[in-house]
């Protein structure tokens, strides 16, 4: 073989060569091509945006007139909140916000749904008659301007903003009011359990176009709360389906708020791993500023990370183990802002303390056995260590913030030496020599503590718990359960203790929870606590529509049941939540973060368009 | 591919040499000797031993109780007060099972008999009565903060004086600590010293290996000794039997039943067991179709040998040997399995296993321990192997065709 470097095989090198650069150079061409069109489509867009505004100026120019004939001014009034983010001075349109989900959402459907997240998706799309103002938690206008509220209570008046358009441009009327009452109330919908709230409303009546009276059958304090936040459907669209198709169809989802579901809602379904709300062009007030809403679903918490670091979603919620390591995570802090708040409906966490097992008095039936177990549990500590601080003693079932509570009352302190008193007053001392305590009749103090299993959370607070009680020679062992079967063993009493979290609302109602008639019938007292005092209470505040004597009627509940402790309150807990920077007004209120209508990305900051 | 497989007849090895040519020696005693001529089945014994050892000694060893306890006014031995009843059959069994190995004046059947008394009569003693009864409500930080507080206190700690589920209560900062001098291999999230978790998952590995798997033996030897011996309809259904349970997915069904009925180790295993018999009904039963027609089975069935005795005391030790080989595999299958499980935060609550010592490594904020991962990540991977090393081995000792001599058995 001879390697000489001949005439062939230089033109064989010069063809290659000229085969190169002529890729090369039809790369560029191409890329050229690419960056025109790519600056045309921006200006087509542009232009489409500036359209879309002047139309919107024109219609809300047209509207004080059609508000004038109905004698109120007060239609241009709507939405304040998503108005005060047009008065930023970088205020601008477009972007989207990506939101995550834990879980898939099966069903968007409103009433017969049942996912979790179903009425995160919902808020965007479908408005209620009257909205609780985040900051003062006053009631403030929504799809009704104004009401008014009889002397009893019992008869309540929407005046109905005339402005209001569902997202096809079609007006909201009384009548669509009514419909999505009957709606609810017609058996064959398949929503037993929102149609239980509205079983005390005795009737709802259309007065004309723009009126609607609501009538109860009895004085209810969340009387208000229940008519106000029906969810308004449009009765056009709603009404082409069949009960059954209603039941069926996934994602049958349309109303009159700031965006609406991209694409036909019939046609929608789940398991696309995410779900996208586009603007309601049509939309009655302020136009909000995101192009897109988008919910993906990412059920892994890694992943959720891992997606919030890659900047493929825009938020994201931070869980108490995992605190401690991303609050300093220079990457995180970089891309997005940290917002930690307390919020009203945060919940609270409890151990609860199940006083009847098989039909006998258990040992928690005592009130100074379970008094002496919450006085065993560091609290304090254990907020500090476990949930990072991102907890606080909790004293009741009702949140600090809210006036339900009554802010004279101390958390019990950690006292291990008035436990094991207050053990011995009940009878409980080592009798035998075992290092485990035992009342009169041999009965060891020995339980098991039910938890939901794979969480991480839970199971270093019931290791702590089990250490602490050994001091005091009780014997706690964990028994962590699926979720289903936790539910299951929850319906059928038949565990010792158990450790979950309530969610909270703004005024809620202890019914459920503490009232001795929700013992039977799969009712949430499921730890069989009974007080007079504490029934007395509840049903006397439920029925007491004055907002001072019932808040009285709460705190004195309160003091009640801090001092039964039917559970054991272990905290509140903080939020934390990560939001990528690009976003501003994204402010904190006693609900929590406000919504994303009333964010903006400034113009320069601006990642997705459609 | 070790060496020794290689398929050439007339240079035999060292260890292959020397293996045959003693007559004298029983069948198993040759298979045992070849197994342990070979090197790679040499480290898998003494791997396997070594957990072993650590499995049985493990309260001996990393304990939070002191061996001796001195509170200013008298001794105590507060480790030997927390033993266990299992911590106490062990170690006896094992102990026994020490003397009376090099005990030859006594024939192997006595000191057989001996042994299996001595379990019986040590697991009446420590379960049906109760002769060990530790404290249940344990604290473990009350020595520490004895001998803190008073200085006349004195304490003759094991190792690693630490307990697994020791959660440093009193040392709280100690938590998800780097391997240090007082703690060699970290701790937990939880704040459990890592060695000591280590040392007493050894129990559950081998536990698991060898209880799942027998179970598994134990049935897969009678339904295919009574496939192939009946062979025909019995055959028949039994082969569809055994394609049933050879499609169930294991670890699903493991899944669904500690989400029923809780974390509990011996359901666990019986489960394992329960669905893992179908490759040892298969080789049991190929081997009976074979032996079914051979001379020995024919004259027993001739003389009116009972069926129990010809199934299990003439045929069974003639096909037993690519079970025995099976099973060792399947030991590695079962303790994975588990690691798996345990892996997937479906394992046990507060004892510790490797898998779920592995999973401990990382965290929900996409954290990663090392000095949580390598220990049981290792251990995983070398008792798995070293079971895979002795199945590999035992194979080919019992194998006549590498055998560089006819074997002929019995």
């Amino acid at each position: 073989m001879n390697a000489r470097f001949g005439v062939k095989d230089f033109f064989v090198f010069a063809l290659l060569l000229a085969v190169l650069v002529s890729v090369w150079l039809g790369v560029k061409a191409r890329d050229r091509q690419w960056t025109l069109l790519q600056s045309i489509d921006d200006r087509l867009a542009e232009n489409n945006r500036t359209l879309t505004q002047l139309n919107r100026t024109l219609s809300s120019g047209v509207r004080p007139v059609a508000a004038a004939t109905n004698g109120t001014a007060a239609a241009t009034a709507s939405h304040p909140r998503i108005d005060a983010a047009h008065a930023f001075p970088d205020f601008a349109e477009g972007d989207w916000f990506i939101d995550v989900f834990a879980q898939t959402v099966g069903k968007l459907t409103p009433h017969v749904s049942t996912d979790v997240y179903q009425n995160v998706v919902a808020s965007y799309v479908v408005e209620t008659l009257a909205d609780r103002d985040p900051d003062t938690l006053e009631w403030a206008p929504s799809l009704a301007e104004s009401w008014t509220i009889s002397d009893d209570g019992l008869t309540i008046r929407f005046e109905l903003n005339p402005a209001a358009r569902f997202s096809d441009g079609t007006p909201v009327t009384a009548a669509d009011v009514v419909y999505s009452y009957e709606l609810l109330m017609n058996p064959k919908i398949d929503a037993p359990r929102i149609r239980v709230y509205y079983s005390k409303v005795a009737s709802v009546v259309a007065d004309g176009d723009h009126a609607v009276v609501f009538t109860l059958s009895e004085p209810y304090f969340l009387g208000f709360n229940i008519c106000a936040g029906l969810e308004i459907l449009p009765k056009h669209y709603y009404e082409q389906f069949s009960e059954s198709e209603f039941n069926e169809t996934p994602g049958l989802l349309m109303g009159s708020g700031p965006y609406r579901l991209d694409g036909d809602p019939a046609s929608w379904t789940p398991g696309t791993g995410k779900i996208e709300l586009v603007r309601n062009d049509n939309f009655w007030g302020p136009a909000p500023a995101l192009d897109r809403v988008v919910f993906r679903e990412i059920s892994d918490g890694t992943a959720r990370l891992a997606a919030f670091r890659n900047q493929e979603i825009d938020r994201f919620g931070v869980e108490a183990a995992q605190y401690l390591t991303l609050k300093d995570d220079e990457q995180l802090l970089d891309q997005s802002n940290l917002y930690e708040y307390e919020s009203l409906t945060g919940g609270y966490r409890y151990i609860g303390w199940n006083q009847v097992r098989d039909g006998e008095p258990s040992i928690f039936a005592d009130v100074r056995v379970r008094r002496a177990l919450t006085m065993l549990a560091d609290r304090q500590e254990m907020a500090e260590r476990l949930e990072a601080g991102l907890a606080t003693v909790a004293s009741g079932p009702f949140h600090p913030l809210g006036d339900q509570a009554d802010p004279s009352i101390e958390p019990w302190p950690y006292d291990p030496d008035a436990a094991n008193a207050l053990l011995k007053e009940a009878g409980w001392e080592d009798r035998d020599g075992n290092g485990v305590i035992e009342d009169a009749d041999g009965r060891e103090m020995k339980f098991k503590l039910v938890y939901p299993a794979s969480s991480n959370t839970y199971q270093q607070m019931v290791f702590y718990l089990k250490d602490a009680y050994a001091r005091a020679g009780i014997v706690m062992d964990p028994d962590p359960l699926e979720w289903t079967i936790m539910l299951q063993r929850i319906d059928s009493r038949d565990f010792d203790a158990i450790t979950l979290g309530w969610g909270g609302t703004i005024e809620s109602d202890p019914m459920q929870i503490f009232h001795s008639d929700s013992i039977e019938g799969g009712g949430d007292n499921y730890v069989s606590y009974r007080s007079d005092e504490a029934d007395r209470l509840i049903t006397e505040a439920r029925v007491t529509v004055d907002e001072q004597a019932r808040m009285a009627l709460w705190q004195k509940l309160h003091r009640v049941l801090h001092d039964d402790q039917p559970y054991t309150f272990l905290f509140n807990r903080k939020a934390v939540v990560f939001v990528d920077q690009r976003f501003s007004n994204v402010q904190v209120t006693k609900t929590g973060l406000n919504r994303a209508e009333e964010w903006f990305v400034p113009g320069d900051l601006q990642r997705y368009r459609d | 591919m070790t060496d020794a497989a290689a398929p050439e007849p007339v240079t035999p090895d060292a260890a292959g040499a020397s293996a045959v040519p003693r007559r004298s020696r029983s069948f198993s005693g040759r298979v045992l000797y070849t197994l342990l001529g070979r090197w790679g089945a040499r480290v898998a014994a003494v791997w396997i031993g070594l957990v072993a050892l650590l499995a049985v000694a493990a309260p001996l060893l990393a304990n939070s109780h002191p061996i001796a306890f001195f509170d200013g006014d008298v001794w105590t031995s507060p480790m030997l007060r927390h033993l266990t009843p299992t911590d106490v059959l062990l170690l006896v069994v094992s102990l026994a099972a020490l003397v009376l190995w090099p005990l030859h004046m006594l024939s192997a059947k006595a000191r057989r008999r001996i042994w299996l008394g001595l379990i019986v009569v040590t697991a009446l003693a420590v379960y049906v009565f109760p002769g060990v009864h530790p404290p249940e409500a344990v604290v473990f930080s009350q020595y520490r903060e004895a001998l803190a507080e008073n200085p006349d206190a004195r304490a003759v700690h094991t190792l690693i004086p630490f307990s697994p589920t020791d959660r440093l209560r009193d040392l709280p900062d100690r938590r998800l600590a780097e391997p240090d001098a007082t703690h060699r291999l970290g701790t937990t999230q939880f704040g459990e010293d890592m060695a000591s978790r280590m040392i007493h998952a050894c129990r559950i590995a081998l536990a698991i290996g060898f209880i799942a798997t027998g179970i598994a033996v134990v049935i897969g030897v009678v339904v295919g000794g009574l496939m192939g011996y009946f062979s025909g309809v019995v055959d028949l259904i039994g082969m569809r039997l055994v394609e049933i349970f050879a499609a169930i997915p294991v670890i699903f069904i493991l899944i669904m039943i500690v989400a029923f009925y809780g974390r509990n180790l011996y359901l666990i295993m019986v489960v394992i067991g329960l669905f893992g018999w179908v490759g040892y009904a298969e080789f049991t039963r190929a081997e009976f179709l074979k032996l079914r027609r051979l001379d020995f089975v024919q004259a027993a069935i001739a003389l009116g040998v009972p069926l129990r005795s010809v199934l299990f005391r003439h045929m069974l030790p003639n096909g037993l040997t690519p079970v025995v080989v099976t099973a060792s595999f399947g030991i590695a299958g079962a303790i994975l399995t588990e690691s798996t499980l345990s892996f997937l935060g479906l394992g046990l609550v507060e004892e510790p296993s490797w898998g779920q010592l592995l999973n401990q490594a990382r965290d929900m904020g996409g954290g990663f321990y090392w000095w949580l991962a390598w220990p049981p990540g290792l251990a995983i991977f070398l008792t798995v192997f070293a079971y895979n090393l002795i199945g590999e081995a035992l194979r080919d000792a019992i194998d006549p065709r590498t055998q560089k001599q006819k074997a002929s058995p019995a």
